[in-house]
């Protein structure tokens, strides 16, 4: 079968799976003895740097999450994570199905919009990205100096109400050391959502 | 820490004892103010009775501080950014971020619903999040302004309060406590009985 490539030009449908990448952030340094919240995302996973108006996202699959498409993703999300200023570890994906978003239970509804990215010449094809998209800020929060933070708890909120945790994958480049990262990320990842 | 003021208005009961038969080495050390604060002159014959005395504006009850404040206000302290740190990664606040957060638990421990869980935004501001009965507060503090997010139910409240010239923490304090009582209330709208 075919891979799923999506054209820019089409809308996001209302199934299909929409994931917000979470990376790692390091504790506040005297703040390392304390337990993080249940079933809670920390903020920082739907803020973006230096405030674009827009929060990226990847489309994981048409209906549901699609294996290659995942593990095409995953290697930039991987990419990604190395080339921040101080290098971070890629957990994996929120998913919520695109009508959450652009339908939400409550608050203003937001537009998916495909956003591909175009391979660089120098990074070549690791930073291309068939499956990217935006979800924009809406109108709504336009007026607000703080419009960062209203959009980052209206998509915390609508992705703490419906989620799916898509976990990392190991890399075979790394695989002893992943191995247990791996298994210690799935572990933080089902002890904190895990339902009380 | 914030102290609470109570005004003890001038009574206009005039007990039937001279104040000068009870206390009368004290008579010449207490202010005797004859007119209360409203402005409206009382018109005291006779001699100085103990309630003829007003006694101005007391300071006090203080608001007990959370048991967990010296936690926080120490993962604080230890989490302002050394001198010389370029790249902040999520471990450092700024020192006016760090300072204002202090001050800000200092005056509000005793009003928000428990111990925070604390770190950093993207953009270095301080994110505490508190859970209570129906909800979650989540506040930011920044250099110039504190946020608060109360989610209850499927509703976000938000009221912001900006840095002012004065050093009072009050408007601050009274936000996160109108936002912590929406969490201790039900969506809809009934209050949890004290048990």
């Amino acid at each position: 079968m075919a891979l799923w490539s999506p054209k820019s030009s089409d809308p996001v449908g209302p199934n299909e799976r929409i994931g917000r990448r979470l990376f790692d952030q390091k504790q506040l340094n005297g703040a390392q003895d304390q337990k993080p919240l249940r079933n809670v995302f920390e903020l920082y996973h739907f803020e973006e740097k230096r405030d674009p108006g827009y929060v990226s996202v990847d489309r994981l699959g048409k209906t549901g999450i699609d294996r290659r498409v995942r593990n095409y993703v995953e290697e930039r999300a991987n990419f990604a994570a190395s080339t921040f200023k101080s290098a971070r570890q890629f957990l994996g994906w929120a998913v919520v199905s695109a009508k959450e978003l652009q339908n939400p239970a409550q608050g203003p509804a937001l537009s998916v919009t495909p956003s591909p990215l175009i391979a660089t010449a120098e990074n070549n094809e690791i930073s291309e990205n068939k499956y990217h998209a935006h979800v924009e800020r809406p109108p709504h929060y336009a007026a607000s100096r703080y419009a960062a933070y209203d959009m980052a708890m209206h998509l915390r909120t609508i992705f703490e109400r419906s989620y799916h945790l898509e976990a990392a994958t190991a890399q075979p480049h790394r695989a002893a050391e992943t191995k247990s990262i791996r298994l210690q990320l799935l572990n933080w990842l089902r002890n904190k959502f895990k339902q009380i | 820490m914030v102290a609470a003021t109570a005004e003890y208005p001038f009574s206009e009961i005039r007990l039937p004892k001279l104040i000068t038969a009870l206390l009368p080495e004290l008579i010449g050390n207490v202010e005797h103010r004859r007119e209360p604060k409203s402005g409206t002159a009382l018109q005291v014959t006779g001699d100085l009775r103990f309630s003829d005395i007003h006694l101005g504006t007391l300071a006090g009850p203080t608001p007990i501080p959370a048991e967990w404040l010296p936690i926080v206000e120490r993962r604080i302290q230890d989490s302002l950014v050394p001198y010389g740190t370029e790249i902040n990664d999520g471990r450092w606040l700024s020192l006016d971020i760090g300072r204002r957060a202090m001050r800000l638990f200092e005056a509000a421990s005793d009003v928000l619903p428990g111990e925070p869980y604390i770190y950093s935004s993207v953009d270095g501001d301080l994110v505490a999040e508190f859970k209570d009965s129906y909800g979650r507060l989540t506040t930011i503090i920044g250099p110039t302004f504190t946020i608060g997010f109360a989610v209850v139910g499927r509703e976000i409240l938000k009221e912001v309060v900006q840095l002012r010239a004065s050093d009072d923490m009050g408007p601050e304090r009274e936000m996160l406590q109108r936002l912590t009582m929406k969490l201790r209330t039900r969506p809809n709208g009934a209050v949890e009985s004290q048990k």
